[in-house]
């Protein structure tokens, strides 16, 4: 039997009132594990805000006990990435973004290239280069924030922008959210942020960036072991309660979702033994029986899964934008609430999985029983 | 088809229950079998075994000179398309499908019949059947004696050698009875064997032999 014919078969059972029952409940299954594993994405942004942040990689000293040869020391330990003076970033009005409100950008050196993701266009390379956020408000957020003056990344690549009567030109766009920067952050290279800003760097302070965060302790130790102990650091206590609550539930959330599945297909089952019973009785083989089942199951969960992935989309993109008190945190890049595709992608494998366990634990359960107890069942 | 000793106890929770007593016969191609009895002889489960649609405590059974007793299960599936049609009381039609769509469904795992072949032979099984203006007909649309014949026709899906039917007419009326008797006996004549379980005295004018079952026993 090929695919054809069980198709054919399927055709005439995927309207059955069983299974627009099956339809609706497993509607409400995907909902539910759709905000259960965009909770879960939330609460995992939230929760590593602090260790994303760029600033987050950087050891800062005093210069005091500081000389050239301790500079070589520094260099030479792992994990040490640059040592640079200290600098801050600064914040200008941009009259090529004036809009409702005034251009307003903040600007930041680029001290490790490996910091940032290029998205669209290319990394800086020249001196009056610049990189904005791929998802790009440049204006100052303490107004009201208008939907309408955020830019995309392709709007904003090869534009010019003119800061200090100095041209540059934006090269390429990054990810602000995945490092926590405000959506108004650019970056220009060290040596053009220094000519920039010169009050901006403070000659008493050293920057030292580490490759990576959790490298820092390592880094401490080595540096205090050549006698730096004016160490100044943000100690970073990242809370996970946000993310094992929303493991909690998301599991909760999938036990009951398989509870419910195996009774449904229980169920259709059961009122299907008669069909079940005769196609034995005319040859067929319980593994072709299961495959007509769990096609059938298949479809009706694929058919739902697209439905109830672009109901919520809408449903929760409405949501999202009608609430204006979330636009700062979402300019800040203080909380995540995009839809996260993978965990989409994710839940319909999820529902797969039950599906494929109930189908095939009911099948063997009912289908070995003998045939005249399939025909007499009721 | 042949059986030897065949016995069958059906175990349930307290005590077992005897419902075949070391039966043997020799079922003959071109012939119409009547098996008859009371109530709870044991005909249903004799019929089931010979559908292999039910187990059997011991015994032989052969068909075309086949010993069934050591097939699993995947091979009595295939001899069940291959050798039998089964017809019961209750039709068991698929709602969802029309006449000529439910004879079509054991055509479907026949490799034998072509994709294209499938719903012209559909038809004419059922035009066989005196049912050419009902082939578009659901189930819930045809009458009960109109159901029994669509199920005598989906059980000639394959072109099966042997046709049970276990109370065929039970459901119908008098008229009814007449046709579906007169159905299975037009099948003995051309050549398959037949076996019928009725409670129906007006089976005597069709049947060539009769059996009859009395707890468990039969006598010829
Ligand atoms: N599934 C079963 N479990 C236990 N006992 C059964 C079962 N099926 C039939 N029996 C018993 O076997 C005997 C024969 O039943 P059956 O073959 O259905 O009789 P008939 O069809 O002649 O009325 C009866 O006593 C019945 O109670
Ligand atoms: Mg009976």
């Amino acid at each position: 039997m090929n695919l054809k014919d069980r198709l054919w078969i399927i055709k005439n059972h995927i309207f059955d009132k069983r299974n627009y029952i099956f339809i609706t409940i497993l509607f409400f299954i995907f909902i539910a594990i759709f905000i259960t594993l965009t909770f879960y994405n939330c609460a995992t942004y939230i929760s590593y805000y602090e260790k994303e942040r760029l600033a987050s990689k950087n050891i800062n000293i005093d210069i005091n006990n500081y000389s050239k040869e301790k500079e070589e020391l520094i260099k030479n330990i792992d994990h040490v990435v640059s040592i640079d003076i200290f600098m801050t970033n600064a914040s200008y009005n941009v009259k090529e973004f004036n809009s409702i409100t005034p251009g307003y950008i903040t600007i930041s050196p680029l001290i490790d290239q490996n910091d940032i993701e290029i998205i669209k266009g290319t990394n800086i390379q020249k001196e009056y280069d610049m990189i904005c956020p791929n998802l790009f408000y440049p204006h100052d957020a303490y107004e009201t924030i208008y939907k309408s003056d955020y830019l995309k990344g392709k709007e904003i690549v090869d534009k010019s922008v003119v800061i200090n009567n100095q041209t540059f030109t934006i090269v390429g766009t990054y990810d602000a959210k995945k490092i926590r920067n405000h959506l108004s952050e650019c970056f220009v290279s060290k040596n053009t942020f220094k000519k920039l800003n010169p009050e901006k760097v403070d000659t008493s302070q050293l920057t030292i960036r580490v490759d990576k965060q959790e490298n820092r302790r390592e880094v401490i130790r080595a540096l205090t072991n050549i006698d730096i102990t004016n160490i100044d650091i943000n100690i970073i206590n990242t809370n996970y309660s946000l993310i094992y609550i929303s493991i909690f539930i998301t599991i909760i959330i999938l036990f009951i979702s398989f509870a419910i599945i195996y009774n449904f297909i229980k169920k259709k089952l059961r009122y299907r033994l008669n069909n079940y019973g005769i196609l034995k009785v005319s040859g067929y083989q319980n593994k072709e029986i299961f495959k007509l089942d769990i096609l059938e199951n298949l479809i009706v969960s694929t058919i739902c899964f697209i439905v109830s992935a672009i109901f919520f989309y809408i449903v929760y993109n409405l949501i999202i934008n009608s609430i204006s008190s979330l636009d700062y945190y979402i300019y800040t890049s203080e909380i995540n609430l995009e839809i996260n595709y993978f965990y989409i992608l994710l839940s319909y494998l999820f529902m797969i999985i039950m599906i494929f366990i109930a189908t095939k634990y009911l099948n063997y359960k009912y289908l070995n029983q003998s045939i005249n107890y399939l025909l007499k069942d009721e | 088809m042949n059986i030897e000793n065949v016995c069958k106890v059906y175990k349930t929770k307290n005590d077992e229950v005897k419902a075949l007593d070391n039966v043997s016969y020799e079922f003959k191609p071109g012939k119409l079998y009547a098996i008859m009895g009371h109530s709870g002889s044991g005909k249903s489960t004799l019929i089931s075994i010979l559908g292999l649609i039910e187990t059997y405590t011991s015994g032989k059974i052969t068909i075309n000179n086949e010993d069934i007793s050591k097939l699993k299960d995947n091979d009595l599936s295939n001899l069940r398309m291959k050798y039998i049609g089964f017809v019961f009381q209750d039709f068991y039609l698929d709602e969802h499908l029309k006449a000529y769509e439910n004879v079509m469904l054991p055509m479907l795992i026949n490799k034998e019949i072509k994709r294209e072949e499938r719903k012209e032979k559909a038809i004419k099984l059922l035009t066989d059947l005196g049912l050419s203006e009902r082939i578009n007909h659901y189930p819930k649309e045809l009458s009960g004696g109109e159901c029994q014949r669509v199920a005598i026709a989906r059980s000639l899906a394959n072109d099966p050698k042997i046709i049970l039917a276990d109370e065929p007419t039970g459901n119908l009326d008098e008229e009814n009875e007449k046709l579906v008797f007169e159905t299975l006996k037009d099948l003995a004549k051309k050549g398959k064997c037949v076996i019928v379980v009725t409670h129906s005295e007006e089976i005597k004018k069709y049947a060539d032999e009769i059996l009859k079952i009395t707890k468990g026993k039969l006598e010829v």
